[in-house]
C-alpha cells in the first residue's frame, strides 16, 4: 500500500474516469497519515494543490505505513505535494462545530465518549471532552456558548441542528433529548430541522413521538455495515438488519421524516456493500452519508476487508453507487460528509458546496 | 525551568501606593500642553513611551527635548519635579502580607520615571520590581509581560497580574499569557483579593494552575478568562478538572476553548470561588481485561503490553461492551488473532 504514488493515483483517476482531486482525497481518507504530531486525528483545511478551493478534511495521523506525510505546510503523497495546508486542529469530541458556514451546526450532547463497541469508532481513543446534556436548560447553555462564541445573536439562521451520538440506550432517551433540545433551540428563534444520527428508533410508534415531540425531523440511521456486524459494532447497533431498516426508512417517509443512514465503505466486501446499498436507494429520502472506513490503529486496520485493500475497491464503488442513486435524484453535499466517496463531482455534475 | 512558587505581580502606582502629586507622564503632558502644544493619542502615546522606558532622567531628557526641542525647559522642569510622598493604598499592605503568607512571592510592576523613590518600608516583602525603564518596554507592550516572566522565572500557570488600568494591568498582560484580576481605587478590590487568597490557602502539591475571578460574564454565566491554560485546550477543546481551595472547598469545572478570545474556566458551581487551585487530572486507569481474555492471552502467551494505553483502551471496550457471550468470545478470538499474527510479523 506504501507505494502510491501521484503518478500511480492519476492512473487510477483516468481509469476510472473520477477527478484527480476526488482520489487523492479518498486515498487520503483511506490511509490516514503518517504520525508527525501528538495528535491522533486532525480535523484540517486543505488547499488541494490546483484547487482555489478550501476543503475539511478530518484524518488518522497514525499510519506508520502511509504514503501520505504532512510536512509543514504540505501534505505530501510519497514526497510529493498534493495540497496545502492551510489549518489543522486536534479532532477530540467536540462539543459543538459547524459546516456551511453555521448554518448547520453539530452537537455532541449526549456523553458521545462514553459509547463503546464499534470497533471502528475512534472516540475511545480519544481524550474525552463531551457530556451528558438532559434538560432544555442543560442544552440551552450549550446554545447560549455556541452564540457568544460565534458572535450570534440568535439561531434564526440556521438550517439544521444534528445530535451525533450511538449511546441513547433506548427510544425515549433518544426522544426525550430531542424533544429538550428543541425546546431549548427555539428559545434562540431556532426554526429549522432537527436532525439525529441514531439506530435506536426502530417502531413505528417511536417515531411517530419523536416527529411529535421534535417537528421537523431528520433521522440518519447508523447501519455502518452489512457483514460481520456482531463483531465490529456495538450490541445495540448490531441488531438493526438490513430489512428493518427499510422498514425504518420507509416508516419515516409516511411520517414526514427525512432519512438516510451512514454507511461505512471498507468494510464489506464489494459484492455485499452494492447490493446492501442498492437496496437500501429507494427508501432513503436524502444522500445516505457514505464514509470511507478511517482506521486509527493496527487493530482497525486489521478490521478493513481485504477487497477494500486496494483503492480500486473505493472507485468501482463510487461509478457502481453514483448509478444507483443519479436517478433517483439524490446528490452528495459536500458540507454534509467529510470523507465522502464524492469531493468534487458526482455522476455528471458538480457537488455542490460549501466545502468546510 | 519555571519556579514552582506561586506569583502575584502588582501594579504599583494607583494599586499598591497612590502619590500625591501626579506621575512623571502627566506632568510631562501638563506641561506642553500649558505652552500650547497640541497632542494626539499617537503623541501622548510617544512621550510615555519615552518617559516609561528612558534608563534614566537625562536619557528621558534627551528623548523628549529631541521631539520638543523648544520646550526644554517646561519638559525638564517637569521631569526633575520631585514624586509626591507615596501612601499605601488601602488593602494593599493586607494583600501583600496575605500572599506572603500563603506562600507567594510577589513582584511589583511599574512604569515609573527611572529615579523614582522605591516602594514604602511596609512593603519590603515585596520581593522585586519589575520596572519598564530596566526592561527598556512599557508595560503596555506585552513584551514587557513576556520579559518580565522570563527575567523573575515565572511559571505563567502559578501567576496573575493585579492593577487598576483595563488596559495595561488587564488586556495586554492578558495578550502576553497571563491572567489578570482589576482593582479598581477605592473599590475594596484589595482586600477583597486578600480574602480570596487566605481561603485558597497555600498552592496544595498536586496544583497544576491557580485560577483567579475578575467577575467576568460570558455566554449566560460566570467565566474566568484563562489565557494561562491555552495549552490545557490544545489537544481537547474542553479539558474537565478538579478545583479546590484551602478552606476545604472542592469543584469540578472545565477549560474551554473559545474561538477568538483566550480559554474561559467554567465552574460547576454558582458560587464561585475568587482563587482557586487547578489540579493535575489523575491518569484515566487502564481498563481491566476480563477473564476470558486473560485466559486466551495466556494460552497463546500473548500480552497486551505492546499496545498503547489508547490502543489497549479500545481493545477492552470493545470486548467488554458485548453482552452476549458468544459475541464476547467471537471479539476475544478476533482480537486474540490479530495480537499472534502481529507477534509473528514483529518475529
Amino acid at each position: 500500500m506504501s507505494e502510491l504514488t501521484l503518478d500511480h493515483v492519476g492512473q487510477l483517476a483516468d481509469s476510472h474516469g473520477i477527478p484527480l482531486l476526488d482520489t487523492i482525497m479518498i486515498a487520503a481518507n483511506s490511509y490516514g497519515v503518517r504520525p508527525v504530531v501528538e495528535y491522533p486525528r486532525v480535523r484540517m483545511q486543505i488547499r488541494p494543490l490546483d484547487s482555489e478551493e478550501v476543503w475539511q478534511i478530518i484524518l488518522p495521523l497514525d499510519n506508520e505505513q502511509s504514503p501520505f506525510e504532512l510536512a509543514g505546510d504540505r501534505l505530501l503523497l510519497s514526497g510529493a505535494p498534493v495540497a496545502e495546508l492551510v489549518g489543522s486542529e486536534n479532532d477530540d469530541v467536540v462539543l459543538t462545530y459547524l459546516r456551511a458556514g453555521g448554518t448547520s451546526i453539530t452537537l455532541n450532547t449526549y456523553s458521545r465518549s462514553n459509547c463503546t463497541g464499534c470497533l471502528f469508532c475512534p472516540n475511545v481513543i480519544e481524550d474525552a471532552s463531551d457530556a451528558t446534556l438532559n434538560s432544555a436548560d442543560e442544552l440551552a447553555g450549550v446554545l447560549e456558548w455556541l452564540l457568544a462564541d460565534n458572535d450570534w445573536q440568535d439561531l434564526s439562521h440556521a438550517q439544521v441542528i444534528t445530535v451525533c451520538s450511538g449511546c441513547f440506550n433506548n427510544p425515549g432517551a433518544a426522544i426525550a433529548h430531542m424533544g429538550a433540545l428543541r425546546q431549548a433551540a427555539s428559545r434562540y428563534a431556532f426554526t429549522g430541522r432537527l436532525h439525529l444520527l441514531s439506530s435506536v428508533l426502530r417502531d413505528y410508534d417511536d417515531l411517530k413521538r419523536l416527529r411529535e415531540a421534535c417537528g421537523a425531523m431528520h433521522l440518519t440511521l447508523t447501519l455502518e455495515c452489512f457483514e460481520r456486524r456482531s463483531l465490529l459494532l456495538k450490541d445495540s447497533k448490531a441488531s438493526l438488519t438490513l430489512e428493518r431498516a427499510c422498514q425504518i426508512l420507509d416508516d419515516c417517509r409516511r411520517l414526514d421524516i427525512l432519512a438516510d443512514f451512514t454507511y461505512v465503505a471498507g468494510l464489506d466486501s464489494y459484492e455485499s456493500a452494492i447490493q446492501g446499498l442498492s437496496t437500501l436507494a429507494g427508501h432513503v429520502s436524502t444522500f445516505p452519508r457514505i464514509q470511507v472506513y478511517q482506521a486509527h490503529n493496527d487493530y482497525m486496520r486489521n478490521a478493513r476487508h481485504p477487497e477494500a485493500a486496494n483503492l480500486s475497491y473505493y472507485l468501482r464503488l463510487r461509478k457502481e453507487l453514483e448509478s444507483v442513486f443519479a436517478p433517483i435524484g439524490l446528490v452528495p453535499r459536500s458540507w454534509e460528509n467529510y470523507r465522502p466517496l464524492w469531493y468534487s463531482t458526482f455522476a455528471h455534475g458538480p457537488v455542490a458546496g460549501p466545502r468546510v | 525551568m519555571a519556579d514552582p512558587v506561586p506569583t502575584l505581580i502588582v501594579d504599583i502606582g494607583g494599586t499598591l501606593i497612590t502619590r500625591a502629586r501626579p506621575g512623571a507622564r502627566s506632568r510631562v503632558l501638563t506641561a506642553l500642553a500649558e505652552r500650547g502644544v497640541p497632542l494626539d493619542a499617537r503623541q501622548e502615546q510617544a512621550i510615555g513611551d519615552a518617559i516609561f522606558t528612558a534608563p534614566d532622567l537625562d536619557a528621558c531628557l534627551r528623548s523628549l527635548t529631541s521631539m520638543y526641542p523648544d520646550r526644554l525647559e517646561a519638559i525638564e522642569g517637569a521631569l526633575r519635579e520631585p514624586a509626591g510622598p507615596a501612601t499605601i493604598a488601602p488593602g494593599a499592605l493586607d494583600l501583600v502580607t496575605t500572599a506572603v503568607a500563603t506562600g507567594w512571592r510577589v513582584i511589583a510592576a511599574t512604569n515609573a520615571v527611572a529615579g523614582t523613590p522605591p516602594l514604602p518600608p511596609e512593603l519590603a516583602a515585596v520581593s522585586a520590581t519589575a520596572c519598564s525603564a530596566d526592561y527598556g518596554v512599557a508595560k503596555d507592550d506585552p513584551r514587557f509581560w513576556h520579559l518580565l516572566v522570563e527575567r523573575e522565572d515565572i511559571n505563567p500557570r502559578l501567576a496573575f497580574v493585579v492593577g487598576d488600568s483595563p488596559r495595561t494591568d488587564r488586556e495586554v498582560p492578558r495578550a502576553a499569557g497571563l491572567q489578570t484580576r482589576l482593582a479598581r481605587p477605592g473599590s475594596g478590590a484589595l482586600a477583597t483579593l486578600a480574602a480570596d487568597l487566605a481561603s485558597a490557602g497555600p498552592m496544595p502539591p498536586d496544583a497544576a494552575a491557580v485560577v483567579v475571578t475578575d467577575g467576568e460574564q460570558w455566554a449566560g454565566r460566570p467565566v474566568t478568562t484563562a489565557p494561562h491554560l491555552e495549552d490545557l485546550v490544545v489537544r481537547v477543546t474542553r479539558s474537565r478538572h478538579r478545583f479546590v481551595t484551602g478552606d476545604g472547598r472542592s469543584y469540578w469545572g472545565q477549560v474551554v476553548r473559545r474561538k477568538s478570545l483566550a480559554p474561559a474556566v467554567v465552574l460547576d458551581a454558582d458560587a464561585v470561588p475568587g482563587v482557586s487551585w487547578l489540579l493535575r487530572q489523575r491518569e484515566r486507569s487502564r481498563f481491566v481485561a476480563p477473564a476470558g481474555l486473560r485466559a486466551a492471552l495466556a494460552a497463546e502467551d500473548i500480552t497486551l503490553d505492546d499496545l498503547s494505553a489508547e490502543d489497549h483502551r479500545h481493545a477492552i471496550s470493545m470486548i467488554r461492551e458485548a453482552r452476549d457471550a458468544d459475541i464476547a468470545a467471537e471479539r476475544i478470538a478476533d482480537l486474540v488473532r490479530f495480537l499472534r499474527d502481529k507477534a509473528a510479523k514483529s518475529h
